[in-house]
């Protein structure tokens, strides 16, 4: 179980990972952030379970999925570096 | 002839029902079941936390049950917040096509924003916005505010202390450690307080006037009215409370609003009933 917060510019961001052979089996990302429209979250954390624990591969779903959104206070970057921090157990 | 509409509905010791009034009344904008709307309520004793939060991550579970309150989750993100009598809850729903050269969201954090903060200053406070969505009074956070723009319609609400127990709100919310350090403060309630503690002169008439005033003038309405909910939006909040703001699955569990199927289309019919 790895897990892992972040504060971004506003609001804190945690991610709760768990892995199995190289995937990721289930993550969580949680915390007082504000994205729009909110759904997107889910989405992200369906579409990043059983993909292989790679940085790029990670990356170019979370990309994916938040470009579309609005983020008040945070960037991309800040979901990718929490869920990477999260995936190694740090 | 553009009319803003305020209600003073609340359910204070029924905290989920009024928290489950707050998506009915963005529901109800967003079908234009109602004209533009300013809601004020307030909670006897409970916990609200955001859309993307974990309950035991943010709150103090134990204390939360010695005090007996209530904890139950909103619509929107953010952070956690303590009510009680001494905090006045705002809300605001209005149309869509108030952002029509700028986005939603913007619109929200950059216009409807300046509601609470005109409404504070006009009665002598100096009142600043500082980290995006934070009401700030002599470097003091007195509201915190989120919103949503899910529903075809800009919804945007805030919690406002007056004289809320800060004993009770430092202990039921665990702040993280992170979150302080940043704020270079060692405990939450350094960094927030109660409005009366600053002005103990003004009421809560004054505040409610004091807003009602800044969105008038704000969002250029030719009229105020006060109402009541109507039936629609009454209904609206009584499913939405009984399907899912009165739910543990809802409060505790970090479920999405598209995994409540079924009452999306209970809304889509209530909605669309002419």
């Amino acid at each position: 179980m790895g897990y892992c917060e972040l504060k971004a510019k506003k609001g804190l961001i945690r991610v709760s990972s768990e892995q199995y052979n190289g995937k990721i089996k289930n993550i969580s990302i949680t915390g007082d952030f504000m994205v729009f429209p909110e759904d997107v979250i889910w989405e992200l954390e369906k579409d990043l379970l059983g993909v292989e624990i790679n940085e790029k591969f990670i990356n170019e779903i979370v990309t994916k999925h938040l470009s579309k959104a609005k983020l008040l206070g945070s960037t991309i970057n800040d979901f990718v570096d929490v869920i990477i921090c999260s995936l190694k157990g740090e | 002839m553009s009319k803003l509409r305020v209600i003073m509905f609340e359910t204070p010791h029924d905290g989920y029902f009024n928290i489950a009034f707050e998506e009915a009344l963005a529901r109800a904008k967003g079908c234009n079941l109602i004209d533009d709307t300013l809601r004020f309520f307030r909670n006897k004793n409970a916990v609200i936390i955001g859309y993307f939060q974990k309950a035991e991550e943010e709150v103090n579970l134990d204390y939360l049950k010695k005090i007996d309150a209530q904890l139950i989750r909103r619509p929107t993100g953010g952070g956690a917040v303590y009510h009680d009598l001494g905090n006045l809850n705002y809300s605001i729903a209005v149309s869509n096509n108030r952002s029509k050269y700028i986005s939603p969201v913007d619109y929200i954090f950059s216009e409807l924003i300046k509601g609470p903060i005109n409404a504070l200053n006009s009665l002598g406070f100096d009142t600043k916005l500082e980290n995006i969505n934070d009401i700030v009074v002599n470097n003091r956070k007195v509201s915190g505010t989120a919103a949503s723009t899910s529903w075809n319609a800009l919804f945007f609400h805030g919690a406002m202390l007056l004289n809320t127990d800060m004993e009770r709100l430092s202990s039921v919310l665990k702040i993280s450690q992170k979150k302080l350090i940043d704020k270079g403060v060692s405990s939450v309630k350094y960094r927030v307080t109660n409005l009366f503690e600053i002005n103990n002169n003004i009421s809560v008439e004054d505040i409610i006037k004091a807003f009602v005033n800044s969105y008038k003038e704000l969002l250029s309405y030719d009229d105020v009215y006060y109402s009541i909910p109507n039936r629609k939006e009454i209904e609206l909040a009584n499913l939405l409370y009984d399907e899912k703001y009165s739910k543990e699955e809802w409060n505790f569990n970090r479920v999405s609003h598209s995994k409540f199927k079924q009452l999306e289309e209970q809304i889509n019919n209530i909605c669309n009933e002419r």
